[in-house]
């Protein structure tokens, strides 16, 4: 290096300021070693995880950890600043704003049913990876498996053997920074994958859907466990499928659907509609859908909502969004009447991913 | 207008007088890598961005994924005509400085810019689009002064040279990041603060230590866009833009090469990013030798033995199921093929542009191809479709060898027409 320096370039050579030019360059580096060296320092110091926990813990004795499993109660994921921040914190049903009890998980999406969870994490590195666990009625880690892409939707059927999970691929598209989805079907006991829903045969009206730009989110199971609906995107339009995993088959019911969550009473389908197709920022409201007359109504929610819903029962519905005007990664979980009545009102502070057991046997 | 002149009249144009035959290690100008080093903190300040841009998105900003459906043709056109615009600018006025560190600014500007979009509802689409178009603008007269600093028969390994710096800027940028949020876990915008402070220093070392090159003499009138456009009636440029362009339509983006792979192997999706790490490794390796076996070889040549590598990558594409090695030998061949035929394709254009078009040409060449690049993921994606992965990869294959023997024939390699 040194000796091309040198018999290089002669015009270089004799720039008369080129002095004053390293003083000015050595001088710049100097400030950004110390600008970039003390925002690093700073954002150490700002590092979600440290300082003291925002909200009540409940110690070891202040309530029965198996009796709080044993009544109705959710679970969703930590977003409050503070030591607990991305654990996995459950709350019983009675009192959802009071005390919460906090598991050792920490998970970017979880669900739990029947006393088996999947949680879904992301580990940052030169590569980043991500990975799912399935734990036990006790919170302790059972299996651990590989994810293809970053968590995005996860459900577990209501007898607890399988999970459904929806990921972003990246790298995959037409440019780098497109994104596709990989939606799988995992049985709990093993965490062996069962299928891809790519894989599935899926008709719309009749005609087999092969396009290679599909693609699948956002699985909700019915209450047999089989039969689940989910949503297919293809050539810009987003379509409701209902299918029959075991036969690996599905076909479209309904069009602008998103995210399907599927009532309790097996009859309605709350979901996020797509209300704007322009360019600039997608917005999303609430709807709930009559699967059997067809029928559609707006819930009273009327910020952009992005996240599959949960029926807490069969009358009211749960979903996170970003707290408004924090720089924080906070999100409140709120509840919603499904029948488009009422107004939305705060349900969890600082939840996201909420998941409700109601322990109906 | 000019006359259409022989690549050696064209070449006239160094003030230096010829050098004596060169050796290796000798002569690289100041001005190729100061602008290397430009390239070099450039490329770690926005490849650092892009490995956490996926996760920030998502989970900072709360994004939606399939929202990055938005870079389609449009946007890609949009991009080429600023490409072509900011060459036209750039030789105008002899202001190849000056645009590139308008393109290298908005850069910079944009990491400021995705920071921002934290916490005002400032699209992150618009500023990644900014971002795409900050790189067309500066792309075109960056690599005009690498060729109006460069002697003739040098122009391949300087290229190299600038292509070295570049990728290994590249290569660094996601392992800088990891550093970051490993001192300071879920500190995305202090990765985006020393993003911003490299693009910075990078255009520092553009603003003061690379020198433009203004001669004097004017000749041959103004650079304008019809000038650019016609400059496609000339041979041997028009040769090389339709070779450029034919080879893009048979040239399957690497992200669909990973998918093949993806799907014909046990390779898990979530190592994406280290198959673009092997490549660029591989890359970084053999730019400048490449760069210089071009020189010294014969520039068509070494650029056609680049597709003959890139068709050796689809062979073992088509191989059943790869192996580990298979894997690696194909990001290597991916590698070499970039080292034959980027910075070789605009040093094999620089000896076909006249010197007062010399960055729109560029651009016009570049321009072409990334459009062409992009008609083939749609068609290679449509193919997939009906065909599946194989049929598709057999079928790029099969059209890639009926090019690269047309393309010997237009090229001349026996007479070195592009040096």
């Amino acid at each position: 290096m040194s000796d091309r320096r040198a018999t290089q370039d002669s015009e270089a050579a004799t720039d008369p300021r080129l002095g004053l030019k390293i003083a000015v360059f050595a001088a710049l580096v100097v400030v950004c070693v110390v600008a970039g060296g003390a925002y690093l320092a700073h954002a150490r110091g700002e590092d979600p995880h440290n300082g003291k926990p925002t909200e009540p813990v409940l110690g070891a004795g202040a309530v029965d950890f198996p009796t709080l499993m044993a009544t109705p109660h959710a679970v969703f994921r930590n977003t409050d600043l503070g030591a607990n921040y991305g654990k996995v914190e459950v709350v019983p049903l009675s009192a959802p704003a009071g005390p919460r009890a906090v598991t050792p998980l920490a998970c970017d999406r979880v669900a739990m049913e029947r006393d088996i969870g999947v949680c879904l994490t992301t580990h940052q590195g030169v590569v980043t990876t991500y990975t799912g666990e399935i734990f036990d009625k006790d919170f302790r880690v059972v299996h651990t498996f590989a994810l293809p892409g970053l968590p995005s939707r996860l459900r577990i059927s209501p007898d607890g053997k399988y999970a459904s999970m929806t990921t972003f691929v990246h790298g995959d598209s037409y440019t780098s920074i497109g994104f596709s989805t990989r939606t799988l079907f995992i049985d709990t006991e093993t965490s062996r994958v069962l299928d891809n829903l790519e894989s599935f045969h899926v008709t719309d009206n009749g005609n087999t859907v092969n396009a290679v730009s599909r693609n699948y989110w956002g699985v909700t199971f019915a209450n047999d466990s089989n039969t689940f609906y989910a949503t297919l995107a293809v050539n810009g339009n987003t379509h409701l499928i209902q299918g029959d995993r075991q036969h690996h088959e599905a076909h479209t019911i309904a069009t602008n659907v998103e995210c399907p969550a599927l009532s309790p009473d097996q009859v309605h389908v709350a979901y996020k509609k797509r209300v704007n197709n322009g360019i600039g920022a997608v917005k999303w409201r609430l709807h709930v859908l009559d699967l059997r007359t067809g029928s559609d109504v707006a819930l009273a929610e009327t910020r952009s909502v992005d996240d599959q819903a949960e029926w807490l029962d069969a009358k009211t519905i749960l979903y996170s969004v970003p707290r408004a005007l924090t720089s924080t990664p906070a999100t409140d979980t709120y509840s919603v009447p499904a029948d488009g009545s009422g107004t939305p009102s705060i349900f969890v502070r600082g939840a996201w991913s909420p998941g409700v057991d109601q322990h109906r046997s | 207008m000019y006359p259409s002149v022989r690549p050696a009249g064209l070449l006239n144009d160094s003030p230096s007088p010829p050098v004596a035959p060169v050796t290796s290690g000798q002569r690289v100008p100041a001005n190729v890598v100061f602008l290397g080093l430009t390239s070099m903190f450039t490329d770690v300040s926005s490849e650092m961005v892009a490995s956490i841009l996926p996760v920030y998105l998502v989970f900072q900003l709360r994004f939606t994924p399939l929202e990055f459906g938005l870079f389609n043709g449009i946007y890609l056109a949009v991009a080429g005509l600023m490409t072509v615009a900011g060459g036209v600018i750039a030789d105008r006025r002899r202001r190849y400085k000056e645009v590139a560190e308008v393109g290298y600014g908005i850069s910079a500007a944009c990491k400021v810019g995705l920071l921002a979009a934290r916490n005002a509802p400032l699209p992150a689409s618009g500023v990644l689009f900014a971002d795409r178009v900050g790189k067309g603008v500066r792309s075109a007269p960056r690599d005009a002064l690498i060729s109006l600093s460069s002697e003739p028969e040098r122009l391949g390994t300087n290229f190299g040279v600038h292509r070295a710096f570049d990728t290994a800027g590249a290569v660094a940028g996601p392992i800088v990041a990891f550093l970051i949020l490993r001192a300071a876990p879920d500190a995305y915008d202090a990765v985006f603060v020393v993003s911003f402070l490299l693009a910075l220093i990078g255009l520092c070392v553009l603003v003061l230590f690379v020198q433009n090159k203004r001669d004097s003499a004017e000749r041959h009138g103004v650079a304008t866009w019809r000038g650019a456009m016609r400059l496609l009636s000339h041979e041997p440029f028009r040769t090389l833009v339709a070779v450029g362009t034919l080879f893009g339509l048979f040239t399957i983006a690497d992200a669909f090469l990973y998918l093949t792979l993806e799907q014909k192997s046990s390779f898990p999706t979530a190592y994406f990013p280290l198959l673009y790490v092997g490549t660029a490794i591989s890359y970084l390796v053999l730019a400048i030798p490449m760069g210089n076996a071009a020189d010294r070889l014969g520039r068509s040549r070494v650029f056609l033995v680049g597709y003959v590598l890139l068709l050796g990558a689809y062979l073992l594409l088509l191989v059943p199921s790869p192996s580990r090695l298979d894997v690696l030998v194909l990001l290597a061949l991916l590698g070499a093929f970039y080292a034959c035929t980027d910075g070789v394709l605009v040093a094999m254009a620089s000896t076909a542009i006249p010197r007062e078009k010399r960055t729109s040409g560029i651009a016009v060449l570049t321009s072409a191809a990334a459009i062409s690049g992009f008609a083939a993921s749609l068609g290679f994606g449509t193919m997939w479709t009906w065909w599946g992965p194989t049929t598709t990869v057999k079928a790029f294959a099969v059209a890639l060898t009926c090019m690269i023997a047309y393309a010997a024939g237009w090229l001349q390699i026996r007479t070195r027409r592009y040096g």
